[in-house]
């Protein structure tokens, strides 16, 4: 049985390749970022794969982690990581949409936002187009600048914002539609 | 649309999903270590090839410390070998020394001609390069001390030793001696010798083997630097060093690896009866090695254990008649240490802790060794016994010390602190002279978490 100790003496014994430390990490990270993943890719087993894929790569490279930043932020960053290359790799964010449909919202309602879930939201985000849906989730959910995301789906920064302002919009238009979304 | 109501929205869906986890299935953990496995296959040939060069490192490091002491003690032992006349014996660490192994259970039962006829053997055993006379002369001369040592009770805290060989010197015939205390003096190398017990009326040694028994004495202190070097690269894999003041390191014999026969090597009932030194008794460091491990057992607490190798060593001169002998008491123990260790300072790599535990030892084996040398102080004879240690020892020790990772689960520590040694029924030495002092330790400590 692991002893937990402090997430310092976890990662530690990560680095030496502990088993047990291995595994605490495993459950106490994978159902998060089982949900990361989840938002990237619009399929369980395609995810699951991702996740498995991301935390080869963490207890992999655990020795590279220096403490600079918080450990969660870092496993979520390989999760992203792993999440855009699957989709670069597929070709899946060069395909083109048809966004010529435009959205007029004229006002947020943060009280629908409050009562739709978080499995819903995702279902929502889920349903965007993937290139938008990329953009949507670095800046919206991740705070990656349209800069880091230019940088990160190798698009324009001005790419990427118009992108976000356009994915924004479409689930305010859904939101809207699906629950109630009201202007006031 | 209002620019501050989008961030609003972009805040609250954020916020969203902080804690949003997906279910997986439960199974899942086996399913992904198994991918692990299959993606790590050269991580483990990397975690063995790093073992067997520790292994490695670790085997030399003894190898080393043979070696060392091997040569420093050449000069000890091969000193004047150049300068007799008479008994040209060779006595380097590659020549064999006759080893004559009795039976102390025996004890006063030998009979002196028996033990004449043993010693020829034994002589003969020995490469020489003299003539007759010279080899005559060792015949004699190592009968004197054999002699001695078969009419030693072995259960007599305070033998009296009768002298009664035919074949012995004149000067040797007819002499007995009594057990009579010496107070404690500080003999020309600096170390403090004790109270013993020594054998009266014994002819004063020839003023060339005192003179030259100095220089040797000289000769083994000034190499105590390079052996105390040598065996702190030794303790790397767990050295464990009696601090006391008087206790002097010294050259391990280069017979300390000789072989010895276990069909002759016997083994005493009881608590064995050590040599009684006549002068210049002295306390080598006692060197302990040994395999550390750790297990962490809650936050901050670990469980330290492992194995230790200690060796005691006890040396002196052994003034038998004119002949000059040195004794030699070699004890070897194995433990098992037990601590607890909290740490007050935990950093990713780097820890300072408390500990505070004991260790059980058993004395494994106990040899006695008596070397002679001739009025030229060439050592000439041999003479080991080698007992059975009863009953264990028990400690009590408790220190701070410091770890620091080297790579993955190997630890360097150092550790500093105290040591009771509860008094008990074990041979002298050291640590039954002095219970309680002070230990450095250092060495590898191997995490043990999975």
């Amino acid at each position: 049985m692991y002893i937990v100790g402090d997430e310092s003496q976890l990662i530690e014994d990560c680095k030496r390749g502990v088993a047990a430390a291995q595994k605490h990490l495993y459950e106490l990270y994978s159902r998060k970022m089982m949900g990361v993943c989840m938002r990237y890719v619009n399929n369980y087993e395609t995810a699951k794969d991702l996740m498995h894929d991301g935390f080869i790569k963490i207890f992999t490279n655990i020795s590279s982690f220096s403490y600079e930043g918080s450990f969660e932020g870092w496993l979520r960053r390989i999760f992203v990581t792993t999440s855009l290359e699957h989709l670069r790799k597929n070709d899946i964010l060069r395909e083109s949409y048809d966004i010529t449909t435009t959205y007029d919202i004229q006002q947020t309602d943060e009280s629908v936002i409050e009562r739709i879930s978080a499995d819903e939201l995702r279902d929502l985000i889920s349903s965007l187009p993937t290139g938008f849906r990329s953009v949507f989730n670095l800046y919206a959910v991740e705070g990656y600048s349209h800069k880091e995301i230019g940088d990160m789906l190798e698009i324009a920064e001005s790419t990427s914002r118009s992108q976000f302002a356009r994915a924004r919009a479409i689930l305010q238009q859904k939101m809207q539609e699906l629950y109630g979304y009201s202007q006031k | 649309m209002d620019t501050h109501k989008n961030k609003d929205f972009d805040a609250l869906l954020r916020h969203k999903f902080d804690d949003y986890e997906v279910e997986l299935p439960k199974n899942d953990w086996e399913v992904f270590s198994r991918k692990l496995a299959a993606k790590q296959p050269k991580r483990r040939a990397f975690v063995w090839y790093y073992g067997a060069a520790a292994a490695s490192i670790i085997g030399l490091l003894f190898l080393g410390i043979s070696f060392l002491t091997v040569h420093n003690n050449a000069p000890q032992l091969a000193l004047n070998s150049s300068s007799g006349n008479n008994t040209n014996i060779t006595t380097t660490h590659k020549a064999p020394i006759a080893v004559n192994e009795k039976d102390n259970k025996s004890g006063q039962a030998s009979k002196t001609t028996l033990a004449s006829a043993t010693i020829v053997r034994s002589a003969t055993a020995v490469p020489t390069k003299g003539s007759e006379k010279s080899h005559e002369a060792v015949q004699s001369q190592t009968a004197v001390v054999i002699a001695k040592t078969s009419t030693i009770k072995p259960t007599d805290a305070n033998p009296l030793v009768e002298m009664s060989n035919d074949n012995v010197l004149p000067l040797q015939k007819n002499t007995q001696v009594i057990a009579a205390t010496v107070q404690p003096t500080a003999d020309t190398t600096g170390y403090i010798t004790h109270p013993v017990t020594q054998y009266a009326e014994l002819p004063p040694m020839p003023a060339i083997a005192d003179e030259k028994g100095d220089k040797r004495s000289k000769k083994s202190s000034g190499a105590n630097g390079v052996k105390w070097l040598a065996g702190n690269f030794q303790g790397n894999l767990g050295i464990s060093s009696g601090n006391n003041s008087d206790l002097a390191s010294s050259g391990l014999s280069s017979q300390l690896y000789s072989r010895v026969s276990k069909a002759a090597a016997l083994e005493a009932s009881s608590t064995p009866t050590l040599i009684s030194f006549t002068s210049n008794k002295t306390y080598y460091l006692p060197l302990t090695f040994g395999l550390s491990t750790g297990i962490r057992i809650a936050p901050r607490w670990e469980l330290q254990s492992g194995i230790t190798y200690t060796l005691l060593i006890t040396s002196g001169d052994v003034g038998y008649s004119t002949v000059r002998s040195t004794g030699r008491i070699e004890q070897h123990y194995l433990g098992i240490p037990a601590s607890l260790a909290y740490s007050f300072i935990q950093k990713p790599s780097f820890s300072v802790y408390v500990s505070g535990g004991g260790r059980i030892e058993k004395g494994v084996s106990l040899v006695e060794k008596i070397y002679t040398y001739n009025s030229q102080n060439d050592p000439i004879e041999q003479v080991r016994y080698k007992y059975a240690i009863n009953g264990i020892q028990l400690t009590l020790d408790a220190g701070v010390g410091a770890s620091y990772r080297l790579y993955r689960f190997i630890n360097w520590y150092l550790e500093v602190g105290g040591a009771w040694y509860i008094p008990g029924n074990q041979p002298e030495s050291s640590r039954t002279i002095h219970p309680l002092n002070v230990a450095l330790k250092t060495g590898l400590r191997f995490s043990l978490y999975k």
